[in-house]
């Protein structure tokens, strides 16, 4: 059969080569989906600062557990958002431990000497290690020793000024040190300590062996010791995780795969699956003759089966080594945008490799087998006959599944509302695809409904041309049916997930614009002490002043965790700077042990005014707040407002991202507002209005990946589509030459074309369109609660003439060159 | 009945139930009552696959038009009913029947490539590679010109001549039917005629007799 099937195929090479194409272009686009979860999934961070310890505990993931109604548990680790943090007097513990000569505990400081860097403690520049090369350790608490990549050249003995904590200090250089991993600055230990918001708790505890002890004993005794406190421990090459920065660029190659992984699966299988459909569909008559001479039912479908596995193997044996290519360029993309390090090791040809290709035969295999099982109802006394139109044979429960997938979408209309971000996002592309199904079972009524709808508009339109062209829909209802859904797909795909982000991106940046009241910003990239807003209240003219610390939370939304962005107020007189629109309670009693909520994330987790919530902060600490106020605005300013007392310690940093300022009307407070700023080196005062285009800008930068995904799947519906198209036109070569022969002139027949992709045309706007449409309003609704989503002008043109020019390149070209053979070669033994 | 080594052209006007005949012998439809034999074997007893497999080693088939798979060559074509039976082909006979149809020279090219008539001989070697107990053809010179269709119709001859191939033809051709030895005439579904090979002028003549009463009644 494989023979058989590898002989038809080199034979029909300009059919097949259709098919392949969707299965190169779907392996490429799967294959380098999966190079980047892949890399992100096997990335080993090296260890760093931590090279020389032996063992370290740290805090950078947490497991939560949920108890469901069954009685059992559903453990979940996620990483802490804010980097966790470990009890310092776990090291008194270790210390105990047999075998163990040095313990040192990492408490962090942000620090800005000549360029950012983290304050220690001395003791840790032995895990690393760092080698002093001039002057000595540090002894006083007003000492120093600089990593001679930040010290700008200061010699021991020098005073220096550092930014510690967002405040100005000054030190006395003892010593320059050199080692790797991040910029360092060395503080005694007790001083490192101090200056840390939480000396009790630790970034990190490094841990070294004696040269003779077994460090696989010290590392369980270690790791039992990490494990009753609910922290982690690593050793040998896991040391690096310990280190990690969250956010980095290993979690956006995962969240890739997160956000995009199963979309681009179910196009893939959609479009593979409907383009072996149809080339089965075009063979019906040689199939057919088969059956007739000798073929079994079972080796028609054998030969089917095989003839897709060789194309898959050729698809794969082509978009795998294409997509090395893309690989490198979404790569080369990343490190130019600053989003993963150019040393970041990609993974290519890995197992995910070998998983796409196995995905897409199988999808593959599966179309055919299905279209083959339709193929073995074909009559064999059909090869007998001079037609070979398919009977209009549409199964009920096609029709069925069909109005059943149709209510599921609809189903998911309401299940969106009420959602937030991310959940009304998921819920809109799964609603999306529900849609696109129902139109795929129900394409072969939707053709005979709208053909017998055109047809006087067709007949009034194109004369003759018209009437055929209204036939011609009529009679292939059930063989258009792949076309209408390939159109159906890029449309609706097309004309919504693209504006579903441009619509997140609007709501955020006018939420924030309408919300903030403030008309000045003291921003700062370095991090700005909770003094500073206190200093800025007391300056003539300034009405409030609200500091904001943005962070993140884990909340239970609702069945399982998941960190959801949130921001740390100073609640003092927050609703002159702020205006959340809060439907209940007041933000003004924002205090302590208080939150704020918004109402999509009321409405997730169940959280209501005047109770308890229970959520994690940043670092994983569990905190139980009672709820004080419900507001709209959680997509400009997070789904969960904290007053800053509660996240204090529990931030990576401890310091204000912001300041708003809310200034008198006609006062003049920008003179002591620059005197301020000067006094906090890196931050800046502008206008809350070039801070919300700042927004903007970043927004559309983040989002970039999104974009690029959504253009490459869109960019695969249309070809999907054309290629189908094209198949389509070419298989009518037989009825064209037929026509010409009984005496439609060849203008007729491009006019008869016309007709009919216009009809096509039409009803794919309209319901690619109404499906967009529904998806956008939706979705849009979920977010904003007002109905109407923004689409550009471009958007709409975009949409409507790609679509128009796609229906017609693809027919009205390969049809012209079918009228270029005379009709009598074509009327011949080909199909 | 048809007998063994006989040549028999199933004739009728159109609608006369001469392809319905066809079909339900060869096993590619059944009858809705009746049954058919082909040997011993009673065709309603057979699967789809049991029928198939009868088809490939019993029966032979030519037909008007289309009767070649584009994709293959001449010879692949004629090769392909074993191939499918996975069957061992018997190479001094497939050499015998190409070498009777003529077309030894042109083994490599594909259908496309090849006249009517050509085409119409590679269907009738096909048909004789499995050495089939029966061949059945429905209009094999319907789509060809007048000395093609001679060509085609001596070739189907001689097979039963020289042979002993048992040919059963459907055909609206009295000039094709005049080299069978047996005309069998259809009208509405039953036989009206059953007569040894009269010659062309006859078989016309018995036609258009069919045809006066029908008019008759109009």
């Amino acid at each position: 059969m494989l023979r058989l099937a590898a002989q038809m195929l080199r034979r029909r090479i300009g059919s097949a080569l259709a098919t392949l194409l969707a299965l190169t272009v779907g392996v490429m686009i799967l294959a380098t989906t999966g190079a980047l979860v892949e890399s992100g999934l096997r990335y080993q961070p090296t260890p760093d600062q931590y090279a020389a310890a032996d063992v370290v505990v740290a805090h950078p993931e947490q497991t939560f557990v949920t108890t469901l109604e069954s009685g059992d548990e559903e453990r979940q680790t996620l990483e802490l958002p804010d980097g966790g943090t470990v009890p310092a007097s776990l090291a008194d513990k270790i210390r105990a431990v047999p075998g163990v000569v040095t313990v040192a505990v990492d408490h962090r400081v942000a620090v800005v000497a000549s360029a950012p860097a983290t304050g220690h403690g001395w003791s840790v520049a032995a895990l690393t290690p760092y080698r002093i090369i001039k002057g000595d350790r540090p002894s006083g608490p007003g000492d120093v020793v600089l990593d001679a990549r930040v010290a700008g050249g200061a010699e021991p003995g020098a005073r220096t000024q550092l930014l510690v904590a967002g405040i100005r200090r000054e030190y006395r250089v003892t010593g320059v040190a050199e080692g790797s991993g991040p910029p360092s600055v060395f503080f005694t230990d007790n001083q490192a300590a101090l200056l840390s918001a939480k000396p009790d708790r630790a970034a990190a505890i490094g841990v070294v062996a004696a040269p003779q002890a077994d460090v696989e004993d010290v590392e369980a005794a270690v790791g039992g010791l990490a494990d009753a406190v609910g922290v982690q421990s690593y050793a040998g090459s896991d040391r690096g995780r310990a280190e990690q920065e969250p956010g980095s660029a290993q979690d956006l190659l995962i969240g890739v795969g997160n956000s995009f992984g199963g979309y681009v699966v179910l196009l893939v299988g959609f479009v593979v699956a409907g383009t072996i459909g149809l080339s089965v569909r075009h063979r019906r008559r040689e199939l057919a003759l088969l059956r007739a001479i000798a073929a079994t039912p079972g080796q028609v479908r054998r030969m089917i089966v095989a003839e897709a596995a060789l194309l898959s193997l050729a698809g794969a044996a082509i978009g795998i080594p294409a997509s090395l290519l893309t690989t490198g360029w979404v790569h080369g993309q990343f490190v130019e945008r600053g989003l993963v390090p150019a040393s970041f090791p990609m993974v290519t040809l890995g197992p995910s490799a070998l998983l796409t290709a196995a995905i897409v035969a199988l999808v593959a295999m599966l179309a055919a087998l299905s279209a083959g099982r339709r193929t073995v109802r074909i009559h064999p006394a059909e090869a007998l006959g001079e037609a070979a139109v398919e009977p209009a044979r549409t199964g009920k429960l096609r029709l069925t599944f069909g109005l059943m997938t149709l209510g599921g979408a609809g189903a998911v209309i309401s299940l969106t509302a009420g959602a937030g971000a991310e959940a009304a996002m998921a819920g809109a592309v799964g609603m999306l695809f529900l849609f696109i199904i129902a139109v795929s079972l129900l394409a072969p009524w939707i053709n005979r409904a709208s053909a017998w709808l055109l047809s006087p508009v067709l007949r009034a339109l194109w004369g003759p041309s018209g009437y055929l062209a209204a036939k011609n829909l009529k009679a292939n209802a059930q063989a258009m049916s792949t076309v209408l859904t390939a159109l159906v797909l890029s449309v609706g795909f097309g004309g919504s997930v693209w504006f579903l982000q441009d619509n997140l991106q609007r709501a955020t940046v006018s939420q924030t614009r309408d919300g903030t009241l403030a008309q000045r910003v003291l921003l700062s990239p370095a991090g700005l002490p909770d003094g500073a807003a206190a200093e800025i209240r007391r300056i003539p003219g300034v009405r409030a002043a609200t500091g904001v610390r943005r962070t993140s939370v884990i909340v239970k939304n609702p069945d399982i965790f998941e960190p959801i962005a949130a921001q740390a107020i100073d609640p003092d007189n927050a609703a002159a700077t702020l205006n959340l629109r809060v439907t209940s309670g007041r933000l003004a009693d924002l205090g302590v042990d208080t939150v704020a909520v918004s109402r999509t994330q009321a409405a997730g987790s169940g959280w209501k005014l005047g109770r308890k919530a229970e959520l994690f902060l940043g670092d994983g600490t569990p905190v139980t707040l009672r709820v004080v106020a419900v507001y709209e605005r959680g997509l400009g300013f997070g789904d969960v407002i904290l007053p800053r007392q509660v996240v204090t310690g529990h931030t990576a940093t401890n310091l204000d991202d912001q300041i708003l300022i809310r200034t008198e009307p006609g006062a003049d407070a920008e003179k002591s507002l620059t005197s301020l700023a000067a006094r906090y080196p890196g931050s800046t005062v502008i206008d809350s209005a070039d801070l919300h285009r700042q927004l903007a800008t970043d927004l559309a930068l983040n989002s970039w990946l999104n974009k690029l995904f959504v253009a490459v799947l869109v960019g695969y519906a249309v070809l999907a589509a054309a290629n189908t198209m094209v198949m389509a036109a070419l298989s009518r070569r037989r009825e064209l030459s037929l026509l010409r022969l009984v005496g439609v002139t060849g203008r007729q027949i491009k006019r008869m074309i016309l007709a009919e992709q216009a009809g096509l045309l039409g009803v794919a706007l309209i319901i690619g369109g109404g499906v967009a449409a529904t998806t956008l309003i939706t979705f849009v609704r979920a977010l904003t609660g007002n109905p109407v989503p923004y689409v550009p002008v471009w958007g709409w043109l975009a949409v409507l003439g790609g679509t128009t020019l796609l229906t017609l390149t693809t027919t009205i070209l390969p049809i012209g060159r079918l009228l270029r053979v005379p009709p009598v070669h074509s009327i011949g033994v080909k199909e | 009945m048809f007998v063994r080594g006989t040549f028999t052209a199933v004739m009728g006007p159109s609608g006369s139930g001469k392809s319905t005949l066809l079909q339900t012998m060869a096993g590619l439809d059944r009858p809705t009552s009746g049954r058919v034999w082909i040997g011993a074997t009673e065709l309603s007893s057979l699967s789809e696959t049991g029928l198939t497999k009868l088809r490939r080693s019993e029966i032979g088939f030519v037909f008007q038009a289309f009767n070649l798979i584009g994709a293959l060559t001449v010879e692949e074509n004629i090769m392909l009913p074993l191939r499918l039976a996975k069957a061992r082909p018997d190479r001094r006979w497939i050499a015998e029947v190409i070498e009777r149809v003529g077309l030894g020279q042109r083994l490599k090219h594909r259908p496309a490539a090849l006249s009517g008539g050509q085409q119409q001989r590679v269907a009738i070697a096909r048909a004789l590679a499995t050495r089939p107990e029966v061949i059945f053809s429905d209009e094999p010179t319907g789509a060809l010109d007048t000395q093609s269709a001679a060509e085609v119709l001596s070739l189907l001859r001689a097979m039963v001549t020289e042979q002993g191939q048992t040919i059963i033809m459907v055909t609206h051709d009295p000039v094709a039917a005049s080299y069978a030895d047996r005309v069998v005439v259809l009208a509405d579904g039953r036989i009206v005629r059953d007569m040894p090979q009269p010659g062309a002028g006859a078989i016309a003549e018995e036609l258009a007799s069919l045809g006066r009463p029908a008019r008759a009644v109009v």
